[in-house]
């Protein structure tokens, strides 16, 4: 009896604890609230000032003197100047620029990058690549090396608008390598960075031990990089793995390849029989024509698809000649998807 | 001890693992706050977004519902994303839906090879409009929802789907948020997102439900993601690798919610394959739920238990598989104990010691020992849902003032929990009545 009125006191004294921790979570929760509030309109005060002035920059000369920069606004500026530089381009972007250095944005960006928390740290970032600093070359490539993808793909990107044939040659094999930075997101930096980062990812894609050629072959796609035809050939005749091979059927562009592109028409992997069919749209001559047909009876949906696609997007084939081709077919699949085909090319 | 007492501290301990373990799951969420709460200062900053985003079709069920399909297609086709298809699926409507979309978009018979992998209601037509070459129409046969989702699912061509229906309106740039996960893992089989589901009216009813939601629809949700152990997401919206869906056979047919069940069943699927897999859980807001529905409050509580444990009870193998994981394993066990028949158990819990209590079987001491830890333990988690939310998410910043959200926190465990807890209960019980009948 003892004991159960003891564990009663504890339950008891357990429940007013859990309000004591509940009134505790209160009084953060209205802090949190406050602070945030008196964030939000000191950043609006700030942009009151600011945004003026940088906004005129835009049509305008340099302003004759900016105010002092206060310590507390200065992640307020750099969210702004960069939302700015993002929509600028030519003098104004120049002028911007001019405005962020005699601002002193430089050296306290630096410092954030070394010292800052990850938000003032990928702000910095940005920043300092907008401004090509050079001077923080080798703490923006300190943090390519950063576990976190966004923190690393950002410096990245810095360190190719600061110098983009310098950034290619020293970091390609970690770009390559950083299987976290997704191709999607890699591809508008390299973009504007196509001349420099054609030599060293060619080189990396001529490299037979590469162990991330699929990746490199990816890329060398998006950005529309043509591989000589020597190193298309060894790929194909040496390519054990279906992504590297699947990788090189979709960057051939070459008709002399055709030959040796054909023999994976009949490859055991439907994946690869899809894009050897869609190689043949792009590149085929009118004798595959007949090697295209049996793959619409294919057992696997996408590969008679993209073989009606083929056939049907072949500029040497009237819409007659492929009406009379799926007239005559005796495979109803066959038939079905050359259907299709046709009339998804309707003009609409 | 005596019967009476055993019960009762029975009780007590069934409250203090309901409750302990939402303040657990808020813990593990916090793991992905901070990320959150750096994501919300920079989300004004340009993002990296190319053409190379991987493609989706929105596969969007319609039934009866002539009067919006057209500005819902019409909302689908103007989000902002690099490659996607809108595939309208109308289930077998009795008025003018097929009539809307024939007159708003140009629609033409379309011959597709249409391939059946999972199985639905026959398909008897396919339409393609003339206005938008990424729209196509499905005219089927009624099967409902789940059964108009997996036949859109058939006739999708890119590989992640996500499955909507009417009442769902998507931020123009929720689609970006919810394929992230996809970029970032490739092992990530589906990306779950929270939906913005109650309308925020300034009065008390509607701040606390808006309290309850931010436990229940974000942080629980999230606490279970950072264990990779996401089993539902209450009026959130699902983006599904399409290989992925297909091996899990589809959205139930038979279920009444066709998404309850969903990351179970690929939970189930991918464990059989014993390949590594990735759930993951968006917590910024994707879009929101339209209210659009006659039903009460408690009609939808009811609906959505009737759900939950029919979702539950159609993969309870998720519980002695061998292949199951042991997150994914906890993660059921306190979802069959909590949510399924938690609110037959909390109600039972509060009656017995308040009946007990009243006829002297257990000591009036014990009873406000048992309430004041009760409602002590239910407002600091309710308090805690708000702090976390206020340093992430800020949902709540825009909607409410704080003293009122506190007041609201409060009056959540004085009343209101109980009244959500009955209705849960009676849709417990029509569940089980049915399953009888």
């Amino acid at each position: 009896m003892h004991s159960f009125h003891s564990c009663l006191q504890l339950l008891f004294w357990i429940g007013i604890a859990a309000f004591g921790a509940a009134a505790a979570a209160a009084v953060a929760f209205l802090f949190l609230q406050a602070s945030s509030k008196r964030a939000s309109q000191e950043e609006l005060l700030f942009l009151h000032a600011w945004r003026p002035l940088l906004l005129g920059s835009f049509h305008s000369a340099m302003p004759a003197a900016l105010p002092v920069l206060e310590r507390a606004h200065r992640l307020y500026f750099l969210k702004l100047w960069n939302r700015l530089m993002q929509d600028s381009e030519g003098e104004a972007a120049e002028r911007l620029i001019a405005i962020a250095y005699e601002a002193g944005c430089a050296p306290f960006c630096r410092h954030y990058l070394r010292h800052g928390d990850r938000v003032e740290r990928l702000l910095a970032t940005l920043t300092l690549g907008r401004l090509r600093d050079h001077a923080a070359w080798d703490a923006l490539v300190n943090q390519t090396m950063a576990a976190d993808p966004q923190t690393s793909l950002y410096a990245f990107q810095a360190l190719v608008r600061i110098d983009a044939e310098f950034a290619a040659q020293q970091l390609t094999p970690l770009m390559l390598a950083r299987k976290d930075w997704p191709v999607a997101q890699l591809a508008p930096i390299l973009q504007s960075a196509q001349a420099a980062f054609m030599p060293p990812m060619i080189e990396a894609a001529q490299d037979s031990r590469a162990t991330h050629m699929p990746r490199t072959l990816r890329l060398i796609e998006a950005l529309r990089f043509s591989l000589p035809q020597t190193d298309i050939r060894r790929l194909l005749d040496t390519a054990d793995d279906i992504e590297v091979l699947i990788g090189t059927l979709r960057i051939i562009n070459d008709v002399s390849l055709l030959p040796q592109a054909r023999n994976y028409l009949k490859h055991e992997n439907w994946r690869v029989r899809v894009h050897a069919a869609r190689l043949l749209g792009r590149i085929g001559e009118h004798a595959d024509v007949n090697r295209l047909i049996p793959l619409l009876a294919d057992a696997e949906w996408w590969v008679r698809y993209r073989a009606a696609q083929a056939l049907a997007g072949m500029p040497f084939m009237s819409r007659a000649e492929i009406e009379l081709l799926r007239n005559n077919l005796s495979d109803r699949f066959a038939r079905d998807m050359l259907g299709q085909v046709l009339a998804e090319r309707k003009p609409t | 001890m005596t019967p009476a007492g055993l019960l009762f501290w029975g009780s007590a301990v069934y409250i203090a693992l309901a409750h302990g373990g939402g303040l657990l799951l808020h813990l593990a969420a916090c793991s992905g706050l901070r990320r959150a709460e750096e994501n919300c200062a920079l989300a004004e900053l340009p993002q990296l977004h190319s053409d190379l985003e991987p493609p989706i079709s929105l596969v969007l069920h319609a039934h009866e519902d002539a009067a919006r399909i057209a500005a819902c297609t019409g909302a689908l086709l103007a989000l902002h994303y690099p490659m996607l298809e809108v595939i309208v699926v109308n289930d077998g409507s009795q008025d003018r839906t097929m009539e809307a979309l024939r007159e708003a978009f140009e629609l033409l018979p379309f011959p597709e090879a249409y391939r059946i992998r999972l199985a639905t209601q026959p398909v008897t037509q396919i339409y393609r409009s003339t206005r938008h070459a990424n729209l196509r129409v499905l005219d089927k046969q009624a099967g409902g929802r789940s059964d108009a989702w997996n036949a859109g699912i058939n006739a999708a061509r890119y590989p992640l789907v996500c499955c909507i229906d009417c009442d769902t309106a998507l931020q123009p740039d929720g689609l970006h948020k919810l394929a992230l996960p996809f970029l970032a893992d490739a092992d990530t089989i589906a990306a779950a997102g929270a939906l913005n589901g109650l309308p925020h009216q300034n009065h008390l009813p509607s701040r606390v439900g808006l309290v309850t939601a931010l436990r229940t629809r974000l942080f629980a949700p999230l606490g279970w993601s950072a264990v990779n152990a996401l089993l539902l997401v209450p009026a959130g919206m699902q983006l599904l690798r399409k290989d992925a869906a297909i091996d899990a056979g589809g959205y139930d047919s038979h279920a009444a919610a066709a998404d309850a069940g969903m990351l179970m069943r690929l939970h189930d699927a991918a464990g059989a394959q014993r390949q590594p897999y990735r759930i993951a859980f968006v917590g910024d807001a994707i879009g929101k739920r339209q209210q659009l529905s006659p039903h009460t409050e408690s009609e939808r509580c009811r609906a959505w238990q009737r759900a939950l444990l029919e979702g539950a009870c159609s993969q309870r193998a998720l519980l002695w598989h061998r292949r199951t994981r042991w997150p994914v394993r906890l993660a059921f066990v306190y979802l069959l104990l909590f949510e399924c028949l938690g609110p037959l158990l909390e109600l039972a819990s509060y009656a017995w010691v308040a009946i007990a209590a009243a006829i002297g079987l257990i000591p009036a001491q014990a009873c406000l020992a048992f309430f004041t830890f009760a409602i002590g333990s239910g407002t600091l988690l309710s308090m805690s849902g708000l702090l976390l939310d206020a340093r992430s998410f800020r949902q709540m910043h825009r909607l409410a003032e704080p003293g009122r959200l506190l007041i609201a926190a409060l009056a959540e465990n004085l009343g209101y929990r109980q009244l959500h807890a009955w209705w849960r209960a009676q849709g417990l019980i029509d569940r089980l009545r049915a399953r009888r009948a």
